[in-house]
């Protein structure tokens, strides 16, 4: 059909002409494509194209707030028990120290008085680790117990209690660890040495201990709230898992800063927390990381979500586009992120580490938020080309029903007897038959009452030299043409031959196409000035 | 015509909806949890595997590992009882854990666990060695448990400490060929360390302790030609059982065997121990170095022996070490678990596992074929050596594994905290002037345990 439509289109550019089915196929196949190129208009008006950005975006503003409003909260309730415990560690320390008749500041000058004083902060560390949303809890002092070492600078002397399961958290069945800390104290309270226990820390590589202590000596006077600090992402000489550290400084009395405590944020538990709901978006991460202007330095915070993100992604994020809020970072991996983010307060107003820049992101991989924009409007624009394939299918198909009557009749006028045409159901071409039929009818009535060949016949009437030709060609006439022939010699329309040939009307009109070209008349009429020529002379040669 | 029209209208259509689908397919990976228990020195080897899978295979075919535990064995077992029982703050059953099968068994019974059999061809699993695959396999003969890390028993020694004692007493490392010979070594070792402070009575060192004395037990009796168990319960009160206790108990009442709550490498941190049986897994936890109380540390070396026999017993040792187990769920989930077992166990992968945490290979090409090879490249002399000597114990030692029943894992842990509840109990006695006979020591034992 399409091919024939093209044909015609082709041979009617040649000829100058357009069939009416090509007319009426291009007026429906307009028809669709302004139907569905509107319904795209109404649907890009209406913001449909724009609904899975929107929706996504929607799911990202609500889960950033979730975000921050449980880091926030986690984060300053383990702030707040952190000053809690030094001031509490800082009362025991000196009860301790008073009994054996020392002050804080002579801790280095009596080591032997160090296991005994870790020992008793026992309790209050455990306490503190059970009843917080941490992973572990620690305090350092600035002594150690063998001061003659050869790494007894670098070597300090504390307990670090460690939760490695943090799915049970919340139950009092959660087993703890000794990370650091003197092996007797362990047994003692029977807690297990972790494979990467050591008696004390090692502080060569531990840039928090000398930050914290620092500035707590810098700060003389500035109170315990203002004091802690938040360490970027860190692995302990020796562990096997980065974390963050809360560090609160121990201050004696007379002002000597004696140690630190805090407690542990492990990227697990950090994970356990904060991963995003990921039905969604199966790889967004959430991250709390230092950041300087527009980068976001992951490698020194800690990264919640699917999969080991911690491992893969732990450079920098630089943004490289704001789009209302949409931040883009493209990565170290050479990964591109969009995703939300927002500057992090982790001090209070006051704290020496205001200047400390932190930020909370929530991110997925680029790929996947556009897809997920995406997604709907690939739908729209797969059923949209369906719907334009299929209305020019039928656009196809009712332009040749359509058409198909019309063409017949418009073949059936080319005959003479329009009183044989069959109905076509369409009103106006069966009227036009019927008029047609009528007019020639009245003009053989006229012919009949003349007795004689009608103007219009006397218009084609032949010389002789074609009426002989005529003759001639009888002959070539097939049996069929030849019995068609005759009754129309014999006056019989035709309608009326078909029925004494019981063959269609068409067939007829299959034979008269043939009959014309082969007697070499263009109409029946012609034909019939021929036949009346033949009878008078075969009258005038019987009488 | 019209056939032509139907036709190019179906496969548009057919293409429309199938990129369509495949767009789908390609957004919504299958996200499985994981809890296992390598953590400290060996969570590397570990970690770099799961990245690995989660950047290849499991990228390309929408499938995420996110693993949200890593612990100990003995608190993931923990957390998995804790689901079983459905007790008030139970997390979430991971859809992969690595459990044993004792524990592993009572999640099947409930109907909680994926028949591995399933994804696995013959072909595949013929590929496993059987002996593990068949410790994986519970009473419907399902495959419940998924080998990946298999591991034995062997004694491991502090050299280096050792030759202290060996130069001054005479005590060869052939007294570790036997529980006799290391029963003895003990005693000696005791007074040998008490010697040296002689103005403090009864301070001599321990020099042994069983990471599991319920596994102690049961290999000793298969030494023996007998078994542990009759039928589903203990059997104790017999020839063979007593020849055990009676070598354990005096050493450990007497102060030259340990009897600790813990793993014996946190005795050997801390040089409280000359030597210890334990899995062979356990060898990157034992430290090159000891830390004394006075924070003195000094290097030492470990040599790994094969499991003791009692004398004239043949050679036995359990085969132990977890396997992987995946939550019952949607066919979807639970093959995505079965291709990152299939991926995770494949002999190259199964390989880099075994040199960076000292579990044996679990596969035949990877036991028999490139095992030998792959020792000589190790780079951890710790790791060469156990492979070393695992793989001499799989020539000349007959394994068992524990048996599978419901009440296993209960009777296992009322043994071994009853057990050494005893000895230390008898401990505190001697020292008080209220020794015990090993008799009706034994005698009350066996009746706690009914």
């Amino acid at each position: 059909m399409i091919r024939e439509a093209f044909l015609l289109l082709r041979r009617s550019k040649g000829e100058r002409t357009t069939s009416l089915q090509v007319r009426l196929f291009a007026l429906f196949a307009m028809f669709s494509v302004v139907f569905v190129a509107a319904g795209f208009l109404f649907l890009s008006l209406a913001g449909i194209f724009n609904a899975g950005e929107h929706e996504s975006r929607v799911w990202l503003e609500a889960e950033m707030a979730h975000l921050t409003n449980g880091v926030t909260t986690d984060f300053s309730k383990l702030s707040l028990q952190s000053v809690s415990l030094a001031e509490q560690l800082v009362r025991d320390v000196h009860i301790y120290a008073q009994r054996n008749g020392i002050a804080e500041k002579d801790l280095q000058s009596n080591p032997e008085l160090i296991e005994g004083l870790l020992s008793e902060q026992m309790g209050s560390l455990l306490t503190v680790l059970k009843n917080s949303q941490c992973s572990g809890v620690f305090i350092i002092l600035e002594a150690t117990v063998t001061p003659e070492a050869e790494n007894a600078a670098d070597s300090r002397a504390g307990i670090f209690l460690k939760r490695t399961e943090t799915n049970n958290i919340t139950a009092l069945a959660s087993k703890i660890h000794f990370l650091r800390g003197p092996a007797n104290i362990a047994r003692a309270n029977g807690v297990e040495l972790l494979g990467q226990w050591q008696m004390e820390f090692d502080v060569a590589y531990a840039d928090f201990f000398d930050t914290a202590i620092t500035t707590a000596k810098e700060n003389n006077g500035v109170s315990l709230s203002r004091l802690y600090y938040w360490s970027g992402r860190f692995m302990m000489k020796r562990n096997s898992e980065y974390a963050m550290l809360l560090c609160v400084p121990l201050i004696a009395n007379d002002g000597t800063v004696f140690g630190l405590c805090g407690m542990e944020v492990s990227s697990m538990l950090f994970k356990r927390n904060y991963s995003p709901d990921n039905i969604d978006f199966p790889r967004v991460f959430s991250t709390l990381s230092p950041s300087k202007g527009s980068t976001i330095e992951t490698g020194g915070g800690l990264i919640a979500g699917n999969s080991y993100l911690n491992n893969r992604d732990t450079g920098e994020l630089a943004e490289i586009s704001n789009r209302k809020g949409l931040y883009s970072y493209y990565s170290d991996n050479g990964e591109t992120y969009i995703g939300l983010q927002g500057a992090f307060r982790l001090y209070p107003a006051g704290s020496p580490f205001t200047g400390d820049e932190w930020t909370l992101a929530l991110l997925m991989p680029a790929e996947d938020w556009e897809n997920a924009v995406s997604e709907g409007n690939t739908v729209l624009y797969i059923i949209g080309f369906a719907f334009l394939v299929i209305s020019l299918f039928a656009a196809t198909v009712v332009s040749k029903r359509y058409i198909h009557p019309v063409v017949q009749a418009l073949e059936a006028i080319k005959t003479d007897d329009h009183s044989a045409m069959p109905k076509t159901q369409i009103a106006e071409i069966d009227d036009l038959f019927e008029f047609l039929a009528k007019q020639d009818a009245a003009r053989e009535a006229a012919a009949a009452r003349e007795g004689g060949i009608s103007a219009e016949e006397v218009t084609v009437a032949p010389d002789l030299s074609l009426y002989l030709g005529f003759v001639e060609r009888i002959g070539t006439l097939t049996k069929a043409e030849r019995m068609t022939f005759d009754l129309y010699a014999q006056g019989f329309k035709a309608g009326e031959i078909a029925e004494r040939m019981f063959v269609s009307i068409n067939t007829i009109r299959f034979h008269n196409r043939n009959i014309y070209s082969k007697l070499g008349v263009s109409s029946a009429k012609e034909m019939m000035v021929y036949v009346r020529m033949l009878n008078d002379a075969a009258a005038k040669k019987s009488g | 015509m019209k056939k032509i029209i139907a036709t190019l209208l179906c496969a548009v259509l057919l293409g429309a909806t199938l990129s369509g689908c495949s767009l789908f397919e390609k957004k919504k990976p299958v996200t499985l949890t994981m809890w296992h228990n390598f953590g400290g020195d060996i969570q590397k080897g570990m970690d770099v595997l799961i990245d690995e899978f989660n950047g290849t295979v499991g990228q390309k075919q929408g499938i995420i590992i996110n693993v949200t535990a890593i612990t100990s064995s003995a608190e993931l077992q923990d957390g998995l009882n804790m689901i079983l029982n459905g007790d008030p703050g139970a997390p979430a059953m991971p859809d992969i854990f690595t459990s044993y099968p004792k524990t592993a068994i009572l999640f099947q019974q409930k109907g909680l666990l994926a028949n591995l059999d399933e994804y696995f061809t013959a072909k595949e699993r013929s590929e496993y060695i059987p002996a593990f695959m068949d410790e994986g396999r519970f009473g419907d003969g399902g495959l419940y448990v998924f080998p990946f890390a298999k591991s034995t028993e062997v004694t491991f020694i502090n050299s280096t400490l050792f030759e202290g004692f060996s130069a001054a007493t005479g005590v060869t490392e052939a007294c570790f060929a036997s529980f006799e010979g290391i029963a003895d070594a003990a005693q000696k070792y005791y007074e040998w360390t008490d010697a040296e402070t002689p103005d403090v009575a009864d301070d001599g060192k321990q020099f042994y302790t069983a990471d599991s004395w319920f596994n102690l037990a049961q290999a000793g009796m298969l030494q023996q030609g007998t078994s542990l168990f009759d039928g589903e319960a203990l059997s104790l009160d017999n020839a063979a059982y007593r020849r055990i206790w009676e070598t354990v108990y005096a050493p450990s009442v007497e102060g030259g065997f340990a009897v600790y709550d813990g793993f014996s490498s946190d005795l050997s941190k801390t040089g409280d121990i000359i030597c210890s049986t334990g899995s062979t897994a356990g060898i990157l936890f034992y430290s090159d170095k000891v830390t004394y109380p006075d924070n003195t540390v000094i290097p030492v070396e470990y040599s790994v022996l094969p499991y003791p026999v009692f004398e004239g017993g043949d050679k036995y040792a359990i085969q132990r070490g977890n396997g992987l187990c995946v939550a019952k769920a949607d066919k979807v989930r639970e093959e995505a678990a079965a291709t990152f077992l299939k991926w995770f166990t494949a002999a190259e992968q199964n390989m880099r596992f075994v040199g960076a945490t000292g579990y044996l290979p679990v596969t035949g090409e990877a036991f028999e074929t490139q095992l030998p090879e792959y020792i000589k490249t190790v780079e951890d002399s710790r790791i060469k050596m156990m492979l070393e000597t695992a793989t001499e114990m799989y020539d000349g030692y007959g394994f068992f594994v524990a048996p599978t029943f419901e009440a296993f894992d209960g009777i296992s842990k009322q043994y071994e905290s009853g057990y050494k509840a005893r000895l230390s109990s008898d401990r505190e006695g001697i020292a008080a002037g209220d020794a015990v006979s090993s008799d009706s020591a034994l005698t009350e034992f066996i009746a706690s345990q009914k």
